[in-house]
């Protein structure tokens, strides 16, 4: 695969007769490295795929394989990092294996895409969460990689959380002062923006509002805890803007199963695909890709992994396609919404008393 | 001893709208005249009200009283009494085994605390909603229905392992359903020292069948079927693998053809499970070792997912989903079958019974495999008193 030239190519430009034969192409290309090099794909492959393999379709694993096994495309002497998810939800954690070339390709096109968005500029940063969730050098969380990733978009990172999720003011009101005129990036979890940051500080009585004049947010991590607080993504907006001031908020999805290619919320509201990456909706009933306007289970394919066989996935998030090319905001490519993950398996087994 | 649960959050579903307090001294002797009486009008009572659903109504049909003095029978030799106070943790959703599981204790005489699991399906609702309905009609019964307490609360918080805790201290026996993973939790938790506990950890099961003609086809699938319909195929009784005793091919395939129809007609999976299935279907070449993985064949039909296998690890089949994915194997006797000392049932379909038991004596010769117990096809999840080896009308007297 020629990465010059795939990097060169524009992020939200490109419309679907212009990119799909590019991406199917190279998506091809990527699934037959993995069968070469991985003899766990191969073998799932050759047991359930056998025939059809790579003609048309893809297939996607299960993204919860990651949790139960180490797939790796690479040999044990090259893996440099072995990234993992939060696990906050479920007791098991996804291992993601990466090498120095797949790092090195997911911060480039992490670059790109949210240059799209803040500017080529780096900018003063206030990161939304404690200095101690990057500590871990070898085996980062989600958390970790994600502040981590985020990070090189900013300088004068200022931390505005203590390590007991209590608000550090003092860090926080330094930082307000000293930039309130220009431009500044904010970046976090969502839960934690709303319930550590925004919460807090309406709480806090001496400053609870701050007058920023040229803010961007940045957040990202699942709104389940908040849809059982009944909050919207506009409530979550207005909020921040509410206590923040002038500030543009911009929700993103993506996963440390595909670390690099996120799904950036244009200004209308909708998440769009980058040019490296796709999106299928498929049928709740039999996994059949579903049309648009239909919610359905999230596969994302990108042309980003080549150290684990990561570039189908069947995600277990809901979502809805709402179109292709045709977004009121201008950019091209397929756009979508998130409305959540799916039920929690239930275990119905006679081997489980919990629930 | 009673034993008040005041200020905790416990609710009480069986007798509804009473405070939990319990007292060990509320025992009445094993099957006592009373309590098959009791129990027998109970069985008629749920056949009647409960018709709608099948669980229920198995469950009124197991309680006949000629059943319960065949038991009785059985262990009426004996001088039996109480163990006093009983203790259950029932199993996260095989629906109606709490139900068989509170019934033999009561039969012992217990004072019987039952708690379920805090998400109850309709079913469960309906069939706890009957028994309130049946001892509010009959008040006479009160001295068997106070032997019956059924409990609910959140476990996983603090308050609610407290009342695990208070409950352990004040049982004589503690039975614990649910797989390893609760035996090993709820374990923890200290008992009175005289008291014991009975544990059911993770089981798995099996199915032999052996065709000769096409006219056995039928009665074999709906005999599997009666198996694994219920539960998701996910009751540990269900079984997980076919082993198919010198069965011609051709009539495999009507077999597979024949059951895979009859699922689609007559089950459906969320996408929750969809993706359950295609997770282990997609593990499945990887908890193979080296090399074994190559004899993989697998044949995908709307529901079910027939998956041909040379040999059965362990591992294959712990991380077995149910869902409606069966193994087969190709077997030349029955000793070619290799169990695990997780084996719970195994059913047998169409094999002669002589070469059932000669079979049963050989595995308990070799004393390294163990058949807990087997049962002809159709009957897997028959509930009986002796259940996965450990006889429980003994284990609940003293």
């Amino acid at each position: 695969m020629d990465w010059d030239k795939l990097i060169e190519l524009p992020i939200y430009q490109l419309n679907k007769a212009d990119k799909m034969p590019i991406f199917n192409e190279h998506l091809i290309q990527l699934a037959q490295h993995h069968y070469q090099q991985s003899e766990n794909y191969r073998d799932i492959i050759n047991f359930l795929y056998q025939g059809s393999v790579f003609e048309n379709e893809v297939p996607a694993l299960a993204v919860r394989l990651f949790k139960h096994h180490l797939l790796k495309s690479i040999n044990d002497k090259d893996i440099f990092k072995i990234t993992t998810s939060s696990g906050t939800t479920s007791q098991q954690v996804s291992r993601i294996v990466l090498d120095k070339e797949n790092i090195s390709r997911q911060q480039k096109i992490l670059v790109k895409i949210v240059q799209q968005w803040l500017g080529r500029k780096r900018l003063p940063m206030l990161i939304i969460d404690h200095p101690n969730v990057i500590k871990d050098k070898f085996s980062y969380s989600a958390r970790g990689v994600g502040i981590q990733g985020l990070s090189l978009f900013g300088h004068h990172h200022t931390y505005a959380l203590n390590e007991d999720m209590t608000l550090n003011m003092n860090a926080i009101e330094e930082f307000f002062e000293k930039y309130t005129a220009e431009p500044v990036f904010i970046f976090g979890f969502t839960f934690i923006i709303w319930q550590y940051f925004i919460q807090a500080l309406k709480k806090e009585k001496t400053k609870a509002q701050f007058c920023l004049r040229n803010a961007t947010l940045l957040h990202s991590g699942g709104w389940k805890k908040l849809q059982e607080q009944a909050v919207s993504n506009q409530e979550f907006t207005a909020q921040c803007q509410q206590v923040l001031g002038k500030v543009n908020v911009h929700n993103f999805y993506g996963m440390v199963e595909q670390t690099g290619t996120i799904y950036v919320e244009c200004e209308l509201g909708y998440l769009h695909c980058p040019v490296w990456s796709d999106v299928i909706i498929r049928s709740k009933k039999d996994l059949t890709p579903e049309k648009n306007g239909v919610e359905g289970i999230i596969q994302v394919n990108s042309l980003l992994p080549t150290s684990y066989p990561g570039h189908a996935l069947l995600t277990e998030d809901l979502g809805v396609l709402l179109g292709e090319d045709d977004c009121a905001c201008g950019r091209k490519g397929k756009y979508f919404r998130v409305n959540g993950r799916l039920a929690k398996a239930e275990v119905r087994g006679c081997s489980d008393t919990q629930a | 001893m009673i034993l008040k649960l005041k200020n905790l959050p416990i609710r009480l579903l069986l007798p509804k709208n009473k405070a939990a307090i319990f007292d060990d001294k509320k025992q009445l002797p094993p099957f006592s005249d009373e309590i098959i009486t009791v129990l027998s009008q109970l069985g008629l009572f749920l056949m009647k009200e409960g018709r709608s659903e099948p669980s229920i109504v198995a469950a009124g049909y197991w309680l006949r009283k000629k059943l319960l003095l065949t038991m009785k029978s059985q262990y009426g030799e004996q001088y039996l009494s109480a163990k006093g106070a009983a203790f259950h943790i029932a199993p996260g959703n095989v629906d109606t085994l709490f139900f068989y599981s509170m019934i033999i204790s009561v039969l012992c005489g217990n004072q019987t605390i039952l708690r379920i699991s805090n998400k109850l399906s309709e079913e469960t609702q309906f069939f706890i909603h009957l028994l309130n309905t049946f001892f509010a009609k009959h008040p006479e019964f009160s001295a068997v229905q106070s032997l019956m307490n059924i409990v609910q609360y959140d476990h996983a918080c603090l308050a609610g392992n407290e009342i695990t805790q208070q409950l352990s201290l004040f049982a004589d026996v503690r039975v614990i359903w649910g797989g390893d993973n609760t035996v090993k939790e709820i374990s923890k938790i200290p008992l009175k020292s005289t008291a014991c506990n009975i544990t059911f950890p993770d089981r798995y099961s099996v199915a032999v069948i052996q065709l000769e003609s096409e006219q056995q086809v039928e009665q074999a699938v709906n005999n599997l079927l009666t198996d694994i319909k219920p539960f998701y195929q996910q009751a540990c009784s269900s079984p997980k693998a076919i082993y198919w005793l010198k069965t011609a091919q051709k009539l495999q395939e009507k077999f597979w053809l024949l059951l895979a129809d009859k699922l689609a007609q007559q089950v459906s999976l969320s996408s929750t499970d969809l993706i359950s299935r295609l997770v282990y279907l997609q593990r499945l070449p990887l908890l193979f070792v080296d090399g074994q993985q190559n004899h993989l064949s697998v044949s995908r039909y709307e529901m079910l997912q027939q998956v041909g296998v040379k040999y059965l690890p362990l591992e294959v089949i712990k991380a077995h989903c149910g869902l409606w994915i069966l193994l087969s194997l190709q077997i030349q006797c029955l000793t070619d079958i290799q169990l695990f000392e997780h084996c719970q049932t195994v059913t047998v379909s169409g094999i002669d019974k002589i070469v059932i038991q000669h079979w049963q004596q050989s595995v308990k010769l070799a004393r390294s495999q163990t058949v807990k117990r087997i049962v002809p096809a159709g009957q897997a999840l028959t509930f009986s008193h002796i259940w996965d080896g450990v006889d429980l009308i003994n284990k609940l007297t003293s």
